[in-house]
């Protein structure tokens, strides 16, 4: 069983997503047989609506777990400048997540994604969805 | 986009050509000229080859005719704008140049701007790709310049919405684009428009963000 637990789900560009990677150890916790050997934990963006799928991945980080399949690390996965942001638009539509992967052995991996929203510089506490910025009532 | 050295544009700016300019149009037209000929000819015969030719060439000259007309009298135009992308939100001021290829008297003219910010796809259907544009923000603008040293000049106050559009975008499939349309309308001056394209970041002019809006 993994947990993604996020600081916040909204993140500017040029700042991080932080937070916490869980994952239960396999069993009782003593066992040094597990399948799961590591994890990639990756911030992928993807296009949706009219034209064909645009997808990248923006940052990743790998994580190699204990003998027993257990983990619980702190993690920060970039927004780098120049990045797209999370946009929904007429024929265009820009989705942001963050992916968990466990790599396991001789098995089809174990996956858990959390949608996230990339807002433009200086946009916290502005944006509570994707752009267009709403506007404000006068 | 490319600059200009005789113009010197000020530290931090730079001067845009325009998309779609005259020349293009002329590399178009002869590439389709040469194209015809090639297809017509060994079908129809030179003396057809010929007639269809000419009346493409007419055509062509018909539907840009100011633009053939400004061609032969002005330099091309240019946009001065910054060199960095503009905010989301922001009200950036740019500046139209144009240089008549002689010494002339230049009468105030009227400048109009049309600022558009545009979604482009692409996609595939069956073996035909397609694309689809949507125009989702669109403002006019109003001004007037007047006649100096460096030809026909006009400033004007553009406005980046942050409530409508998307930061420039250039994705393989995905292409948010913003441009701004230029007609200038002047005795002087055949009625011939130009594009240039701007950049917009994904930055939220301060005047947007939490706490400094204006209410």
């Amino acid at each position: 069983m993994m947990q993604l637990e996020l600081d916040d789900i909204v993140c500017p560009i040029g700042h991080h997503f932080r937070g916490t990677l869980t994952r239960q150890p396999d069993a009782d916790g003593l066992s040094s047989t597990s399948k799961a050997r590591s994890v990639r934990l990756v911030l992928r963006m993807y296009t949706e609506g009219r034209g064909d799928t645009d997808r990248s991945e923006i940052a990743g980080l790998n994580f190699d777990l204990q003998s027993h399949g257990g983990l619980s690390v702190p993690f920060a996965l970039a927004v780098p400048e120049g990045s797209p942001i999370s946009y929904d638009g007429t024929l265009i539509r820009i989705k942001y997540e963050i992916e968990a992967k466990v790599d396991l052995k001789l098995a089809r991996d174990e996956k858990f994604a959390r949608q996230v929203l990339v807002v433009p510089e200086g946009g916290m506490g502005v944006y509570d969805r994707p752009h267009p910025l709403p506007r404000l009532a006068s | 986009m490319s600059t200009d050295p005789s113009l010197s544009p000020p530290e931090e700016t730079l001067l845009l050509e325009p998309r779609d300019s005259l020349r293009t149009q002329t590399f178009t037209l002869a590439f389709v000229l040469i194209a015809v000929s090639l297809v017509a000819f060994p079908f129809l015969g030179l003396q057809w080859a010929i007639v269809i030719c000419v009346a493409v060439l007419l055509l062509f000259l018909l539907g840009s005719r100011n633009s053939v007309i400004a061609a032969v009298k002005w330099k091309q135009p240019s946009l001065q704008v910054s060199s960095t992308p503009y905010d989301l939100g922001s009200t950036p001021t740019v500046v139209y140049c144009r240089r008549p290829k002689r010494v002339r008297d230049i009468s105030p003219f009227n400048v109009e701007c049309l600022l558009v910010c545009e979604e482009k796809v692409t996609y595939r259907q069956g073996t035909d790709t397609r694309t689809d544009k949507r125009r989702v923000f669109e403002r006019r603008f109003d001004g007037t310049g007047e006649g100096s040293t460096e030809g026909l000049v006009a400033e004007l106050e553009l406005e980046i919405s942050a409530h409508m559009g998307a930061p420039s975008l250039d994705l393989p499939n995905n292409e948010v684009v913003w441009f701004a349309e230029f007609r200038i309308s002047d005795a002087q001056l055949p009625r011939d428009e130009h594009t240039f394209v701007i950049k917009v970041a994904p930055v939220l002019d301060p005047a947007h963000r939490v706490g400094l809006q204006d209410t």
